[in-house]
């Protein structure tokens, strides 16, 4: 038996699945001064798989109240519902009232 | 030569001669333009020790590098001189409409020499030479009416661009100022007290010169993108005024400091209520301060704070306006004909400085007592902060036993009561009585006139009476107080606005602001000493360019300042070249003190500023500001002697000064 063949047989993908590299984007995210931002990177971004919604962006940085909240949200300035879809540099800010000035 | 006009003109007072300087190219390189050549020329120019009432003093009127060449929020104008309020630099900065007047005239700046032997006012019309004319008929006049009758008087094609003094200059008042569109003021440093000791009653600006842009495509590109994203940010409607307070509180309790969008955050607000949105929001926070700065919210709570929302400001705003080339339109006129007797009909919409000046800090809730007030300073040319301390300091003296009713010419000088303050400010503005003359020129000339009792209660750093901003808030804000070359202002920089300029982005050596507890803005650190030291090199860049601090908030990320200035002059300079600018020219201005005899350690702020003794109530209880160390780390930075804050000879040197 040529044991290439048995090899063959085996089927190693079915075994050790190869699966594919979740592709991600980095979306830059200005929060409320009242919320912690653990999930963001020094430069202010986060990651995020791509096709996420701002939804998803939402719950990953734990934003309370997200049908409120998307009320003082602006996706690169304009406005925008929880299901719009995140794209590679997108800003997501939050109006927010401060003193000073 | 681009963006710039490379020349300034002299105008010698008693002579009557008219001098044009070329500038050569390398100034505006170093120096850019506004209060950086404004330094430059003054220190040559200007003789060491000059009497900043005398003849030798020298004042200039000038225009930033980018007014004119299509960017936005880049219309600011400023005043130089040697200030006689705190001895050393002086400048005030202004919006409204002066100051492309002043390029479109040919000049990036007009200064004043010696002193007239009557009142006279400058005239340049297009297409003619300038001249002096003859205001004995102006003087005495109020800033408003002056400006109504040489616009009128003067019109051409169009109206020209008028600056002036009022009655408070004329007098020499030290907390004077100078004023255009009928109730904007560049205010500080006593400039109005300037050029009334020059017996320069106005300036008269009608040219229409040509302003030169190198790349004019991507200036109008870059502006384009700015003014799409200010358009498009509104806060939503239900965001009431009744909020503000609510998130004072929030602000209060913050343990954090993080990045801010200035975009989202500022800038809404500013095109809703504009800077009258901190009247309560300030109260609850902390940042505004009450009883000439010795209280707090249980001094001034919401029974009181709620009179002076900012929704029942602008429900007397007629109409919004916009200073040149700016998109966010923080300005307003509001209707005030059925107030007193009908005296005046309108006045500019109150800034939160006045609101909170003449509100919180005497705890006077009537509000349109503030409305009045604001029309009485902006026609005599008063600086509201400083008037605002002054009384504060006397109502202080008052409830102390230092003032007596005889003393104040019959005024009950309770805190809060308002008839009494429009009274005392009345005086203060003709020098009238005993209690007018004392407290005319500011809290440091009153206090050294009423003895060493009242110094506790005099709250100013180098003469200059601080903005209404608390440092026990914000300590970066106490290190620009005290550290400045021109004392005492809210203007240069403080920790809530860096977050929000985000000069990290792209400055190399501006720390980040990534997040980190509140608590360390008060341990003097090289880090909140870099972040001021940042602030201040890029606010004499601001200026330089005649930017608007506001736009600078809105963050770097989005107001693209150093891709204006390259694109309108074609450099090629990186913003940490810029930076270098900033700091020349904020080290010059040093240098300037120091050569003037002032010692850069006076100007620290009062121990009450400082925390020292710490309030025992309110969301700054507690709070202290390590202020020596904070100023000594500053110096440090900046190349300048830790010990007593002179620029050291090795940095001179670098700077090529």
């Amino acid at each position: 038996m040529n044991i290439g063949s048995s090899i063959n047989l085996f089927n190693a993908e079915r075994w050790f699945p190869v699966v594919p590299e979740k592709k991600m984007i980095r979306v830059r995210v200005y929060l409320p001064p009242y919320l912690e931002r653990p999930q963001l990177d020094k430069q202010g971004y986060a990651q995020i798989e791509k096709g996420s919604t701002l939804k998803d962006l939402f719950l990953m940085l734990h934003i309370p109240f997200s049908t409120g909240a998307i009320h003082l949200c602006r996706l690169n300035y304009e406005k925008a519902s929880l299901k719009n879809i995140l794209k590679d540099g997108d800003t997501v800010s939050f109006y927010s009232l401060i003193s000073g000035g | 030569m681009s963006g710039y006009m490379g020349k300034v003109l002299f105008v010698d007072l008693n002579s009557g001669i008219f001098e044009e300087k070329v500038i050569p190219d390398q100034v505006y390189e170093d120096y850019l333009a506004g209060v950086g050549l404004g330094t430059y020329i003054l220190t040559r120019e200007m003789t060491a020790g000059a009497d900043p009432l005398g003849p030798d003093n020298i004042i200039g009127f000038m225009s930033g590098l980018l007014t004119g060449t299509g960017s936005l929020l880049t219309g600011r104008w400023m005043v130089v001189c040697k200030s006689p309020l705190t001895g050393g630099w002086g400048d005030a900065n202004c919006g409204g409409n002066l100051s492309p007047a002043i390029k479109q005239c040919g000049y990036d700046g007009i200064f004043f020499k010696g002193i007239a032997k009557k009142p006279v006012y400058l005239v340049i019309d297009k297409d003619k030479e300038p001249r002096l004319e003859d205001a004995t008929d102006l003087w005495g006049l109020d800033a408003v009416e002056t400006e109504n009758r040489l616009t009128v008087k003067h019109r051409g094609t169009r109206d020209p661009a008028v600056a002036v003094i009022g009655p408070a200059g004329e007098k020499l008042s030290l907390i004077a100022g100078i004023c255009n569109d009928r109730g904007r003021i560049a205010a500080r440093s006593g400039v109005g007290a300037v050029m009334g000791s020059k017996k320069l009653k106005a300036i008269v600006l009608n040219g229409n010169d040509k302003i030169d842009c190198a790349d004019r495509d991507t200036v109008r590109t870059l502006s384009k993108q700015y003014a799409a994203k200010v358009k498009k940010v509104s806060l939503p409607r239900f965001f009431k005024g009744s909020l503000l307070p609510y998130a004072g509180m929030l602000m209060a309790k913050m343990k954090r400091v993080i990045a801010l969008d200035g975009m989202m955050v500022l800038v809404p607000t500013l095109k809703k209520w504009g800077t009258p949105m901190s009247n309560s929001l300030g109260v609850t926070s902390g940042d505004l301060p009450i009883k000439n700065w010795s209280g707090s919210v249980l001094d001034f709570g919401r029974s009181r704070y709620r009179h002076l929302n900012p929704d029942l400001i602008i429900e007397r705003e007629q109409k919004n306006y916009s200073c040149y080339s700016c998109v966010i339109g923080c300005g307003g006129i509001c209707r005030i004909d059925d107030l007193a007797g009908g005296e005046f009909k309108e006045t500019h919409k109150p800034e939160y400085e006045t609101c909170a000046a003449f509100g919180g800090l005497l705890l006077n809730s009537d509000r349109e007592s503030i409305f009045y007030i604001n029309e009485l300073l902006n026609r005599a040319g008063m600086d509201s902060i400083s008037a605002g301390n002054t009384v504060a300091f006397a109502l202080e003296c008052f409830e102390n036993g230092l003032l007596s009713l005889e003393d104040t010419d019959g005024l009950d000088l309770k805190w809060g009561n308002a008839e009494a303050i429009i009274r005392l400010v009345k005086k203060m503005i003709t020098r009238e009585g005993s209690i007018g003359e004392l407290l005319a020129d500011g809290v440091k000339a009153a206090a050294g006139k009423l003895g060493e009792k009242s110094l506790p209660y005099a709250m100013h750093a180098g003469g200059q009476e601080p903005g209404m901003h608390d440092p026990r808030f914000d300590p970066l804000l106490g290190l620009h107080f005290s550290a400045d070359p021109t004392p005492g202002r809210h203007t240069i920089g403080c920790g809530q606005y860096y977050q929000m300029m985000h000069l990290w982005e792209e400055v190399s050596w501006a720390p980040t602001v990534t997040g980190h507890n509140k608590d360390e803005e008060y341990i003097a650190s090289d880090q909140e000493a870099l972040k001021a030291v940042a602030q201040a090199c890029f606010k004499q860049v601001i200026d330089g360019a005649g930017g608007c601090l506001f736009a600078a908030m809105s963050g770097i990320q989005h107001w693209p300042l150093f891709k204006w200035l390259n694109a309108s002059t074609g450099w090629q300079k990186s913003p940490d070249q810029y930076m270098e600018i900033g700091k020349r020219i904020q080290t010059l201005r040093q240098q300037f003190n120091v050569r003037e005899g002032v010692e850069p350690f006076s100007f620290r702020m009062p121990n009450r500023l400082a925390g020292k003794p710490p309030l025992q109530a309110g969301s700054l209880k507690g709070k202290a500001v390590p202020i020596n160390e904070m100023m000594g780390l500053y110096w440090k930075h900046f190349g300048w002697s830790t010990d007593n804050g002179r620029p050291l000879a090795m940095t001179l040197k670098e700077l090529g000064l």
